[in-house]
């Protein structure tokens, strides 16, 4: 579904990726593992045109998005929860969702999108009036996620979603994005630090150092990796 | 009753002209310091029509035929401010702060220059007062009051209530996080304009039909609204109307009490210490 | 102005404007090579609100010089005819700092000789020296900062602040009733002047008492009725006021109409068209008395004067005519009967010929004595006639007195001039 290849994103002159090659399919999970500054987040900001490549591309549904704007890249289906979330602190939670779905004009879909979102999340639903800021670490994770539903998306880039959570809630997001992978029909882009929880939900995995691909394979092979338990996993 | 009526007045006068300036600011990080030539131009729109229109339709019908023509006319403008300068000068405040400082004295210079140096006025509206509790109310004003109230409504329906108001507020928050669920900024940016820009004229139209009319009306009234914003939390539109407030109650005191000539001393003073015990304004968020 | 006359002008103007803000200066009058020119300078506010009073000033100026320059220039006492060619230079509303740039500019830069600038004392003193060590003839619509120190400073005819003295007491002359006045002024040096010369005039009716006397910052009066709420509360029969610009007056006059005043409005000069847009001139009918130099829209005080007014509407319009035109065409005929008397162009020679002489032959006012020894120690301030004017049912400006300074003064110098003295306006 997404293909990315030989991918190369320059910050002025200097290389963040290079030839980078990526896939993911739909209703899987795909991680990306690597430390800080390997270029992960790089790579999901270039995926929803944020930043453009310098050289090779990106596909989505056979089409070439890697110069598309990032409205447009939104409305092909590609959605983002992006690293420290972003949330619009001073709206409401109903209104972050409802920007969510800013380029959706059915309203019936809407609805019915928003009454998932509220089944998965019944929380979003008790504080819908709430302003955003004044959700606790995990609610805001949970705002996140459903915010990016809200657009329809047939694909989630889910950036660092555990990142700054406590270890019961990070557990909690894993099991939420496993369920959401099935019951929504999305495929999802997981860029983790925490590679041993990544690797634990997703079933084809990709290992970035210093801006390049260090290993790919099946999760459960890279798991068992020496290298990527001696590096990543801390054993 | 005189006093309370005054300050009411002049606070809505103060939040009518903020506000656009507020909104601008909030949504864009820039200031266009030719925001009073926006209302500037406002002002003149209703003196104009009303010389144009005069004997074809009721005065308060070319009332509302100024407002809404201005609205339209300074709200085009603003969007060519945006495509012209905000857009090309992005990430250069000094130039866009020289670029709109420029553009505000060329367009006195054109009304200098056309219309003259000399301020206008225009034939009262809605001559008469009304006695309430001893204190006068000129009818003008409470039309002109109506109208802010019913300007600020509009402002808020169309923030609070449409989807592009709320993309406005998402992109002031948060503009990565906007962008991301497919918000184009260039659409944000020339909506704010316009309404900002819009607001400003609509502001022109009112405060033209009580005050007078000058080609630099709004230079003066620029620099208490900056006062204002920063009091009120730059970017927060609830707090430049609690500030608008705020200043509406002191000025007026002061010139009752006989020491207006401070106003202006004392509406600083106050801004340094806002500043410097709540450096984000009193309503402002922390960012 | 239709509007089509409008547009017309608004192209080519957008089109200038930006050209006009890099090149004003460089713009001013270049003038065509005659033999014998004598360049005069002005130094007015020419933007932002003060322009209000400033471009209208330098227009009757220019008004002025185009008339001698028509008859083939000003033929000076060395029998030499002079083309008048003007200059002009911004001091950003009368702020004296501004006023010392300015002054460098004419005086240091284009070497100017012959000058007029504000009254405003603040703003004289800070080019008091400079014109004195370089003999620049400086004449002013009124008296201000004047001394035997500085004698290339003059007050070219009664005007500012002495016209309000006046105004107030013929207003209280012409109406007996009035016992309780009202003072309301600006705070910046020419208000604070107005001032102490409305007490002055009040001061010569012992049985007249002053109610309300204070005065405002300009930029606290974006609001007339908070301004004018406590002023009304003093329930005064007769108002003084200075200090606004035009439109500020007009809004003003309208504000306390409406709050029901029906005494006596007094002020250096009102711009009815916009003043009789809002309020009816049935309501003003003689109840606004104002003079300065004298009103051009009025027919019978100057036939001559009268021709600034019709030159002026034909050329910007009725909306544009201003009570200040008159005032700045007034004052330069000073200088103009001073350069007609004087054996040379020489400006210290013009100065000491204006002094020596025992009445001055003032093309407009007539004959005309020095004075303002009592305030400033020195006879450099010519006391031209005052004439005063009010409003008629029809919304013409109508001739109601002419008043001789000279003898005003004899008469009520006693009273007056300690009130000139305690507002702090005595610079002996």
């Amino acid at each position: 579904m997404l293909e990315i290849k030989q991918l190369e994103v320059k910050y002025d002159l200097i290389s963040a990726l290079r030839e980078v090659s990526v896939s993911a399919s739909e209703n899987t999970i795909t991680t990306i593992v690597g430390s800080n500054g390997a270029g992960k987040t790089t790579l999901l900001k270039t995926i929803s045109g944020l930043l453009r490549p310098a050289s090779g591309e990106i596909r989505f549904l056979g089409n070439r998005i890697d110069n598309a704007s990032p409205s447009k890249i939104v409305k092909m289906g590609i959605s983002q929860v992006p690293e420290g979330r972003e949330l619009f602190p001073r709206i409401s939670v109903y209104d972050n969702l409802m920007v969510g779905a800013y380029l959706r004009s059915d309203k019936k879909g809407i609805n019915r999108d928003l009454d998932r979102i509220y089944h998965h999340f019944p929380i979003l639903k008790d504080r819908r009036r709430q302003l955003a800021r004044n959700l606790s670490g995990g609610e805001q994770q949970m705002l996140a996620f459903g915010r990016a539903l809200m657009s329809g998306p047939k694909m989630l880039l889910l950036d660092e979603p555990s990142i700054g959570l406590a270890p019961v809630i990070e557990q909690k997001i894993m099991e939420t994005i496993s369920n959401l992978t099935q019951e929504e029909d999305v495929g999802v882009v997981l860029v983790e630090q925490n590679a041993a929880l990544a690797l634990s939900i997703a079933s084809y995995g990709y290992v970035l150092e210093q801006g390049s691909l260090a290993l790919k394979g099946p999760a459960e092979d890279l798991i068992k990796d020496d290298s990527v338990r001696a590096a990543y996993l801390g054993l | 009753m005189q006093v309370l009526a005054n300050i009411i007045f002049l606070s809505s006068f103060y939040v009518s002209f903020a506000v656009g300036l507020a909104l601008v600011f909030g949504v864009m990080r820039t200031i266009n310091f030719a925001h009073g030539e926006f209302y500037m131009l406002g002002g003149y729109a209703l003196w104009l029509l009303s010389g144009v229109l005069s004997n074809t339709i009721p005065d308060g019908a070319t009332f509302i035929v100024a407002m809404l023509v201005g609205a339209g006319v300074v709200g085009i403008l603003g969007m060519l401010v945006q495509l012209t300068l905000f857009e090309r000068l992005k990430e250069q405040p000094f130039s866009i702060f020289m670029a709109t400082l420029g553009l505000s004295y060329v367009l006195q210079v054109v009304v200098v220059k056309t219309i003259g140096p000399m301020g206008r006025s225009v034939p009262a509206i809605f001559p008469g007062f009304i006695m309430f509790e001893g204190a006068i109310l000129p009818i003008q004003r409470i039309v002109v009051l109506g109208f802010t109230a019913l300007m600020m409504a509009g402002l808020w329906y169309f923030l609070m209530r449409t989807d592009l108001g709320r993309a406005v507020r998402a992109t002031a928050q948060n503009k990565t996080g906007a962008m991301l669920q497919g918000i184009s900024m260039g659409k944000i940016a020339l909506t704010t304009m316009f309404v900002g820009s819009a607001l400003a004229a609509i502001s022109g139209t009112l405060m033209g039909s009580v005050l007078m009319i000058g080609p630099f009306m709004g230079a003066e009234a620029l620099w208490r609204a900056f006062i204002i914003i920063i009091v009120g939390g730059i970017g927060s539109l609830s707090g430049t109307v609690v500030a608008a407030l705020l200043f509406g109650l002191i000025d007026t005191l002061m010139t009752t009490f006989g020491a207006g000539k401070f106003a202006a001393m004392v509406d600083a003073i106050i801004m340094l210490l806002v500043l410097s015990f709540m450096p984000n304004g009193l309503l402002g968020s922390r960012e | 102005m239709n509007v089509s006359k409008l547009m017309g002008r608004i192209i080519p103007s957008v089109v200038g404007a930006a050209a006009l803000l890099v090149a004003s200066t460089a713009m001013d009058n270049k003038q065509a090579s005659a033999a014998e020119t004598l360049d005069v300078g002005a130094i007015q506010p020419l933007a932002g609100d003060c322009a209000q009073w400033g471009i209208p000033i330098v227009r009757g100026m220019q008004y002025w010089a185009d008339q001698l320059n028509a008859d083939g220039g000003l033929l000076a006492g060395d029998g030499k005819r002079y083309k008048i060619n003007l200059k002009t230079y911004d001091n950003v509303c009368y702020i004296p700092g501004e006023e010392l740039k300015a002054g460098r500019k004419a005086i240091l830069d284009d070497n100017i000789k012959f000058m007029l600038q504000t009254f405003t004392p603040g703003s004289r003193q800070a080019i008091a020296q400079m014109t004195t060590d370089n003999h620049v003839l400086t004449t002013s619509y009124g008296a201000g900062y004047l001394s035997k120190d500085h004698p290339y400073l003059n007050g070219g005819i009664t005007g500012s602040p002495a016209a309000y003295m006046l105004i107030a007491s013929r207003a209280i002359d012409a109406n007996p009733d009035v016992k309780r006045v009202a003072i309301i002024t600006s705070d910046q040096s020419f208000g604070l002047a107005a001032k102490a010369y409305f007490e002055a005039g009040v001061a010569a009716h012992p049985e007249v008492e002053i109610v309300y006397n204070e005065s405002y910052a300009p930029d606290a009066t974006k609001d007339m009725l908070g301004l004018l709420t406590p002023l009304m509360a003093s329930k005064p029969d007769m108002v003084c006021q200075l200090g606004w610009v035009p439109a500020q007056y007009a809004s003003a006059i309208e504000t306390m109409e409406q709050m029901g005043f029906k005494g006596v409005h007094c002020a250096e000069g009102f711009t009815f068209p916009m003043i009789l847009e809002r309020v009816p001139a049935e309501q003003l009918a003689g109840r606004t008395y104002f003079g300065y130099a004298f009103e051009a829209s009025e027919p019978t005080f100057s036939a001559k004067g009268h021709e600034l007014y019709k030159w002026y509407v034909e050329e910007y319009g009725v909306e544009e005519w201003s009570p200040y035109t008159p005032i700045g065409y007034a004052s330069m005929m000073t200088l103009e009967a001073g350069i007609r008397m004087s054996p040379s162009i020489d400006s210290k020679v013009v100065m000491e010929t204006l002094y020596a002489a025992d009445v001055v032959d003032h093309p407009l006012f007539g004959p005309s004595k020095w004075g303002g020894e009592e305030i400033y120690g020195a006879n450099h301030h010519l006391l031209t006639p005052l004439p005063i004017y009010n409003l008629d049912a029809d919304g013409n400006v109508v001739l109601d007195h002419v008043v001789d300074h000279a003898a005003w003064w004899e008469k009520h110098k006693d009273v007056a001039l300690p009130r000139i003295d305690a507002g702090g306006q005595v610079f002996r």
